[in-house]
């Protein structure tokens, strides 16, 4: 039974709804600009440190290194870059399904995978479901930085040079426009210089001798790749929180309009019933 | 002369991107002068001043602080960890910060706060040396 104390109590209860989703919008757009400007003046720098890579890779044979070595795949490593809080969408379960599927193609059993967790929602689904996590890092609300790119490198580089992995994944969400977020799965590990347009090798002259000069450029590109990913997943993630609440706003709006609507048609209803209940009585005493 | 493209960039901003026909870089094992044309190379880079040259003559110093640079016969990229043109440096922040590391390496300290204080007199010094100053 609709009564219009009930539906004063439903028309409030979206109102308070929607004033804690526009709060939130406002905040997540805030934040949103801040995580965007950094992550678009990070990208010529990674793209930069690509394109010297993509170089090396027609040096020709370069030097062993233990970042570099390719071994028959048995385990691998994933980093999955999610969001601490909720209230963002589908955002969370695009990537966890994006890492599920890309478990499921490599037809990898749950024993051979092994995870590096950033943030919290993914931490929880599949520590949950039983998967190694080998580490676990909160993704810090002010967006992710060099600290937070340092230990997931010093982690996967641990993993996979122990031989516990035999190639990394980072799995994030590329940032594409405040609306629209790529879940991407890219490899790290191994490092397998990106494959240039041009074939053919060049002599390249190394200063110091290349074994020394890969030897810190290697894991710096490693951890350029890493926190490139981490500032994509934030600017990704307030972007795709801002659209959710966004919209969430639109609906309760959408939903106080028509639950405003019911309800005056049911106060109508009853003035007219009132109304006709009174003459209906003056004609019977008139009678 | 031929000119080539000198692009430095740092993580947080692209610092210049510029035609030139010469550039000078610290590099870990010493100074090395880049012509257009030269032979491709790799090279790490240490704390220091670099300085280009456009074809007009204009010639310009920045500091950098680390990183690495790769010369292409048509362009030399530097991926620094910490770039600025001297025009950027603000000589007032650089001779605080010069000052206060030499405070802090007055005061007992542990192996990693002695070669982080090290490593900001370095930069404090390279970022003066960049203005033309004596330290």
């Amino acid at each position: 039974m609709r009564t219009l104390r009930a539906m004063r109590s439903r028309i409030r209860a979206a109102k308070n709804i929607q004033q804690i989703t526009r709060a939130m919008k406002l905040v997540s757009a805030a934040r949103l600009r801040r995580a965007q400007d950094r992550v678009l003046a990070a990208r010529p720098y990674a793209q930069r440190m690509d394109e010297i890579m993509r170089e090396l890779g027609h040096a020709g044979d370069l030097p062993d290194h233990p970042l570099l070595q390719r071994r028959e795949v048995r385990h691998v490593g994933f980093v999955i870059i999610t969001s601490d809080r909720g209230l963002c969408g589908a955002y969370n379960m695009n990537l966890i399904r994006a890492l599920q599927t890309a478990i499921r193609e490599q037809n990898l059993t749950q024993e051979q995978v092994c995870l590096v967790c950033v943030g919290k929602r993914g931490y929880q689904f599949f520590a949950k479901r039983g998967y190694t996590i080998a580490l676990y890092r909160p993704m810090p609300t002010a967006g992710a930085g060099l600290e937070d790119a340092r230990a997931v490198t010093s982690a996967i580089s641990e993993l996979f040079q122990t031989e516990q992995v035999d190639r990394v994944y980072l799995v994030y969400a590329h940032f594409v426009n405040p609306v629209t977020q790529r879940p991407t799965v890219q490899q790290v590990l191994p490092i397998e210089p990106p494959v240039g347009d041009e074939d053919g090798t060049r002599e390249f002259i190394f200063e110091p001798p290349a074994e020394e000069l890969l030897e810190r450029l290697l894991p710096r590109y490693l951890l350029t790749q890493v926190l490139q990913a981490l500032l994509e997943a934030s600017a990704s993630e307030h972007g795709a929180r801002m659209t959710a609440m966004s919209m969430a706003s639109d609906n309760a709006g959408k939903m106080i309009q028509e639950l405003t609507l019911v309800m005056n048609r049911l106060r109508q209803a009853a003035i007219t019933k009132e109304i006709a209940e009174v003459v209906g009585g003056a004609e019977a005493l008139k009678g | 002369m031929r000119e080539f493209l000198l692009s430095i960039v740092s993580p947080e901003r692209v610092v210049l991107e510029e035609r030139v026909v010469h550039v000078r870089l610290p590099g870990s094992e010493g100074y090395f002068g880049v012509l257009g044309g030269h032979a491709p190379m790799v090279a790490e880079l240490t704390y220091g001043i670099g300085e280009y040259r456009r074809a007009d003559g204009v010639m310009r110093r920045f500091t950098v602080l680390g990183g690495f640079a790769e010369v292409l016969p048509d362009r030399t990229i530097v991926c620094a960890d910490a770039a600025e043109l001297a025009e950027e440096i603000d000589p007032d922040r650089a001779r605080v910060a010069l000052r206060h590391a030499l405070e802090i390496l007055q005061q007992p300290l542990s192996e990693e706060e002695l070669a982080e204080a090290r490593l900001a007199l370095e930069r404090a010094k390279t970022r003066l040396r960049a203005l033309g100053e004596q330290v």
